[in-house]
């Protein structure tokens, strides 16, 4: 479609000269007045068709590119939402952010405007060298000479300012992970006074940022002025060679000034391509950044054929099973374990144990290197991915809050629930109290844009936000690391009612914890130490004597409470 | 990477309406620039001027360049009439060389101009950036809880990057393209002054054109920034998000919304394109019909003896030089237009201005013994809501004051009013008898170590983390400060020791580690005065135990302020001070305090019974 409103488009441009060449030659020197007005009415007629095509063509052009745009925009976004959390762990967020934005834009420009532009170009190109050699031949065949350069320059160009520009590209990249991280960590930098050290980090990342734009800009300069150099040459020979021709009589006045107009016109379709490699040179570089998304396949796949969930109580068996972050070291070696259905189950172990790396390998949130997990008897991998995590509620660490209101954040696993619903969840979590006193109540804003809410008020939402979708399986991190005492009973209450009926894993740093355990499961560097219940390990196990012991000097209150 | 290289004879070479083909920025707009975007450019003025030499000498060079593309058609008609026409081959070989040279001059000249010009503008745009950075690094703790991260950090990435086009580019294009605007006019004058008149007859036809297309197409380029926010919002928060979208299983609904703001997105640049494509083709069409006038008046005017042929074919060439700059320069206008929209954005955080900065004469805060008194100290986070309440407390050098209370009661304020992080509404903060405020901050926080909840560590190795608060330790000094948190075995899990590369989520550290990590950081750093805000919460009983016993050494002789909900960890302070919606209820030892049998006996009891077997010491 494009290319039938260029054509049209062109041949308009490209009739000018020729109007050019009749007035010079019939009206001028040939003395035939009349002639005059057909050829200049022919030229309106010709410049309106040519306003006409050229606003089809740059809608037609426009809404390609925007197409082109949201496409990949949208499937970068789509892709991203698939991917595994051990891409999150390698990819930071401001890595992620430039190549979504920054590097998608310069893709955008050049698949948009410079793929229709190269082609246009090129036809014009094609079409003026056919007509210039219906002119005169050798004229034709002189001036072109310069073609065979211009092309051997322009690929030239391509191959060295290539590798520069995917290098300007990455270090766009740094530059913006650099700002992220500092923006991020600001408590860190203002805390320890060191916003001077800081700066002149990231004013060394950004100088290096610069040396490679320049490294780029110097072979721009080089080349780009050199590309239109080359077109001038071949309008020197033209002057030259068809001029003497004109002197001596084997060619009009009138051809000779169609001839020049033509070649002239040659000149703009050579810049733009020029300036296109540049664009494209950009372009490239950007779209590897982008397909290094597009084609990073996630560790964790749906299955081809998904079995049905069908509702179970929630046992959880482990089986031989195996785990590596970096494929190197293992972080959990060999584990054997069977969680009956409907109990709760605290996991003890020293920080970097493998606690939390467990627990994610539940709701696939990690793919096992070997060996299986299975709940109610039916592998993970082999059901589809949310009806997996619909049954699995988790409430980690550093619960993460959306930038809208509280009954969103609540209702995010089940946007359908009903304001009761959402009361009641957060009644449980016992976050029903601070949540009435916010300026707005269920619908104050919070999250990043929003209100800030302190850690344990977080996680209390966290912990409504889980329990909402009333799951099989709960998840919690030591969900209740950042509230005071008073807080933690009411949230521990809480839990033990939100427990009932549903298999529950506590990763536990506090042994307070343990005691909403019905069994408890020490790990050690990645295996089972030991399970059983608190008297048991504590006649047993040494590790759990010590961890223990080092966290409790009442132990006569303990085993009367446990 | 524009295409600056002068016009030549018909070179019409900007086939369409590509913004990115070239830099940015409308001509005679310079004059006509509002009020608020000329105050705007001027206040980038001061990045420019350590460079005033390098943008003179710019300035030459784009002259040049502009003179070179305007001498080829003069030196074509002169090739055609003194050569050509009248058959003087010398003449004509005699252009032809002029021709070739004026090329090969501005192919070098050209190399130079665009070179420095890249230079110049990349130049600025670096200091500027790290001028913002630095910015950022001093403005207030309360700004960045303010404001997103995403938005920060977009001031210093796409903003920065939206006025890349107008440094580098631009500026060199208005220069460029005015003066072969003005040259093309003295130029045609110089030929023949009526066909001159006539082919400028389309002129007011083309000033109004474009000055309707300017108004439209800044009210359709507002709408596509506001837009692209939007996307970029939806964007970061779902990236930041990730892992809760993927665990409740919204990836659908989330792209659904990504959707929306992409489609808004695109339908509010179509109103751009669609007004371009009006605009442009306008232009077109206008010099289509000056060729018209060109031929008509001029073929009688040749025919008529009045001109020669080679004026005329000069006159076509021309003609286009002269629509050619008005169109590129429209065509910068949307650049131009976003970059001052990202100018703004900048200067607006330039014009944040710390509340907290060094006093005029403030001091360098000697080394300090560390007694710290707050005096009727009162302080909100929002005005008229106070957080904190007419708080009057004083901490002995080397005291241990441990800070009790529920959520929100006020013990993390009250601490970082004492590290200075905001200023009390009403009262005073002292140390040593130094207002904080009379002394510079980076004193202050020199001899102040905090391990906040939040253990947050920077890409780099973990060598870096670890100096963070002390560059110049030695590895020596990082394995005691590990060894005596317990936390030296962590070392030997790493691949690399020290030299192990950490990311932003910690890299293969668990949060109790990276906690640790940050508790090792503000050791080693060696404060007169520390400041513990929940800094064990995260790590396991047994690193605590580490913690705890190593406390006793470390806070020996330091003045420390302990924030922790379990009590265990305080009970070992000297003082424990109790906070209730932002007063002190009571103050005493923990046995004084249990005896009162009041707030503070309460909340042990509490905590005492929820936490049964986390009772680390007999009371």
């Amino acid at each position: 479609m494009s290319a039938i409103f260029g054509a049209g488009l062109m041949a308009c441009t490209l009739s000018l000269p020729y109007i050019s060449r009749l007035v010079i030659d019939q009206v001028i020197r040939g003395h035939q007045h009349d002639k005059l007005a057909p050829l200049l009415w022919i030229t309106f007629g010709l410049i309106l068709v040519r306003f006409v095509l050229n606003q089809c063509r740059r809608i037609w052009a426009g809404r390609i590119s925007l197409g082109v745009e949201y496409d990949l925009r949208d499937a970068v976004f789509g892709h991203i939402q698939r991917l595994s959390f051990a891409f999150f762990d390698r990819m930071p967020v401001g890595q992620l952010m430039s190549r979504a934005t920054n590097d998608l834009q310069v893709v955008r420009f050049f698949l948009g405007y410079g793929v229709v532009f190269v082609f246009m170009n090129t036809f014009q190109l094609v079409v003026i060298c056919v007509v210039l050699f219906w002119i005169n031949t050798t004229l034709a065949a002189v001036s072109l000479l310069v073609g065979p350069a211009l092309l051997a320059v322009a690929i030239k160009y391509s191959r060295t300012s290539s590798p520069v520009r995917i290098d300007v590209q990455q270090k766009a990249g740094e530059v913006a992970q650099a700002a992220e991280e500092s923006v991020v960590g600001i408590r860190v930098i203002k805390a320890f006074g060191r916003e001077q050290y800081r700066t002149s980090q990231f004013s060394d990342v950004s100088t290096r940022a610069f040396r490679r734009n320049m490294d780029a800009a110097r072979l721009e300069s080089f080349y780009s002025p050199l590309l239109s150099l080359l077109p001038v040459f071949g309008l020197a020979v033209i002057l030259a060679y068809g001029g003497t021709m004109v002197i001596h009589h084997t060619l009009t006045l009138g051809q000779f000034v169609q001839f020049y107009l033509y070649l002239a016109l040659l000149m703009g379709p050579f810049q733009v391509i020029a300036a296109l490699l540049g664009n494209g040179q950009r372009a490239v570089a950007g779209g590897r950044r982008i397909f290094e998304i597009l084609d990073a396949v996630p560790d964790v796949q749906e299955p081809d054929d998904p079995q049905p969930f069908t509702p179970g109580p929630g046992e959880i068996t482990f089986e031989g099973v195996h785990f590596s972050y970096d494929g190197l070291h293992d972080v959990l070696n060999g584990i054997d374990v069977t969680i009956a259905a409907g109990t709760t189950v605290a996991l003890i172990g020293m920080t970097g144990a493998g606690k939390s790396t467990l627990t994610e390998l539940i709701p696939r949130y990690y793919e096992v290197s070997r060996g299986t997990v299975s709940i109610d008897g039916i592998d993970v991998r082999r059901l589809a991915l949310n009806d997996l995590r619909r049954e699995i509620g988790v409430v980690s660490q550093e619960p993460f809050l959306f930038s809208s209101t509280v009954r969103e954040n609540i209702a995010y696993g089940r946007p359908d629930a009903s304001d009761d619903q959402v009361r009641n969840a957060a009644e449980l979590a016992r976050a029903t109290a601070f949540i009435d006193e916010l300026p707005n109540g269920y619908d104050t804003v919070v999250g990043e844009r929003g209100y800030t809410l302190s850690g344990g008020q977080r996680q209390r939402l966290a912990i409504a936000r889980a329990v909402l979708t009333d799951p099989r399986i709960l998840i919690l991190d030591e969900a209740t690391a950042s509230v005071d005492a008073s807080t933690e009973r009411d949230i521990q209450a809480a839990l033990r009612a939100v427990m009932a009926g549903r298999t529950t894993i506590i990763i536990a740093h506090r042994l307070s914890t343990i005691r909403l355990a019905d069994e408890l499961i020490l790990i050690d560097h990645g295996a089972i130490a030991a399970r059983g219940q608190h008297q048991e390990l504590y006649a047993q196990s040494d590790l759990y004597r010590t961890i223990h012991d080092s966290g409790l000097a009442r132990p006569d209150l303990v085993l009367g409470d446990v | 990477m524009s295409s600056r290289a002068g016009p030549a004879i018909g070179g019409r070479m900007r086939g369409g309406g590509g913004r990115h083909l070239s830099g940015p920025h409308p001509e005679d707009d310079m004059e006509g620039l509002s009020a608020p975007e000329a105050r705007r450019l001027r206040e980038l003025l001061p990045f420019a001027r350590p460079y005033r030499w390098h943008i003179l000498g710019a300035l030459f060079l784009t002259i040049l360049v502009a003179a070179t593309g305007l001498s080829t058609p003069a030196l074509a008609q002169i090739a055609i009439d003194n050569g050509i026409t009248v058959g003087n081959e010398r003449v004509l070989f005699l252009s032809v060389i002029a021709f070739v040279v004026i090329g090969l001059l501005g192919w070098a000249i050209g190399y130079g101009q665009n070179y420095l010009s890249s230079w110049i503008g990349e130049r600025m745009l670096l200091d500027l950036r790290v001028a913002l950075f630095r910015h950022f690094m001093h403005l207030d703790l309360g700004y960045h809880e303010r404001v997103p991260t995403g938005r920060s950090v977009s001031r210093l990435t796409s903003d920065i990057e939206a006025l890349n086009d107008l440094v580098t580019d631009g500026f060199t294009s208005v220069i460029v393209n005015g003066l072969t605007f003005i040259g093309v006019v003295c130029i045609l004058f110089a030929y023949n002054w009526q066909l001159a008149l006539l082919s400028f007859a389309v002129f007011p036809f083309l000033i109004t054109g474009t000055a309707v297309f300017r108004v439209l197409s800044s009210r359709a380029y507002r709408r596509t920034r506001e837009t692209v926010a939007e996307v970029l919002s939806v964007l970061q928060e779902n990236l930041a998000g990730v892992r809760v979208v993927q665990g409740f299983g919204r990836q659908e609904p989330a792209r659904e919304a990504f959707r929306r703001a992409n489609a808004d997105y695109r339908e509010a640049n179509m109103r751009t394109i669609r007004l371009s494509a009006f605009y442009f083709p306008g232009i077109e069409l206008l010099s289509g019909i000056g060729l018209a006038i060109i031929l008509w008046f001029g073929a009688n005017q040749v025919l008529s003896g009045q001109i020669q042929i080679g004026v005329m074919v000069a006159f076509i060439g021309y003609l286009a030089s002269f629509f050619d700059p008005i169109q590129q320069l429209s065509q910068l206008y949307d650049d131009f237009q976003s970059a001052m929209a990202a100018l703004e954005k900048i200067q607006s955080v330039f014009a944040t201005l710390p509340k907290l900065h060094d006093a005029d004469d403030a001091i360098t805060l000697p080394p300090l013994s560390g007694a710290i008194v707050l005096d009727h100290v009162t302080f909100g986070y929002r005005p008229g809501t106070a957080v904190i309440h007419d708080i009057s407390l004083t901490i002995n050098a080397g005291e241990t004051v441990a800070l009790v209370g529920a959520t929100g009661a006020g013990k993390s304020t009250l601490a970082k009013l004492i590290a200075r992080f905001y200023d009390p509404q009403d009262g005073l903060i002292s140390i040593d008898g130094h207002d904080v405020r009379h002394v510079t901050l980076d004193s202050l926080r020199a001899q102040l170590g905090i391990v906040p909840q939040e253990g947050h560590l920077f890409a780099g190795t973990l060598r870096d983390n670890l100096t963070f608060g002390r560059p110049d330790a030695r590895d020596a000094d990082i394995v005691n400060a590990l060894s005596a948190i317990g936390a030296r075995e962590v070392l030997d899990t790493l691949p690399n020791g020290l030299d192990s590369e950490i990311n932003e989520r910690g890299g293969g550290l668990s949060a109790g580690q990276r906690q640790l990590m940050a508790f090792a950081r503000a050791l080693i750093a060696n404060p007169r005065l520390l400041i513990l805000d929940e800094a064990t919460s995260s790590v396991d009983i047994q690193s605590e135990r580490h913690i705890e016993h190593a406390m006793d050494i470390l806070l020996h002789g330091r003045t420390s302020i302990l924030i922790a909900h379990r009590l265990s960890t305080i009970k070992n302070a000297d003082r424990i001070v109790v906070l209730d919606h932002g007063r002190i209820v009571e103050q005493g030892s923990h046995d004084q305090l249990i005896g009162l049998q009041g707030r503070y006996a309460q909340l042990y009891d509490d905590w005492e019974r929820a936490t049964a077997t986390d009772v680390a010491d007999p009371v």
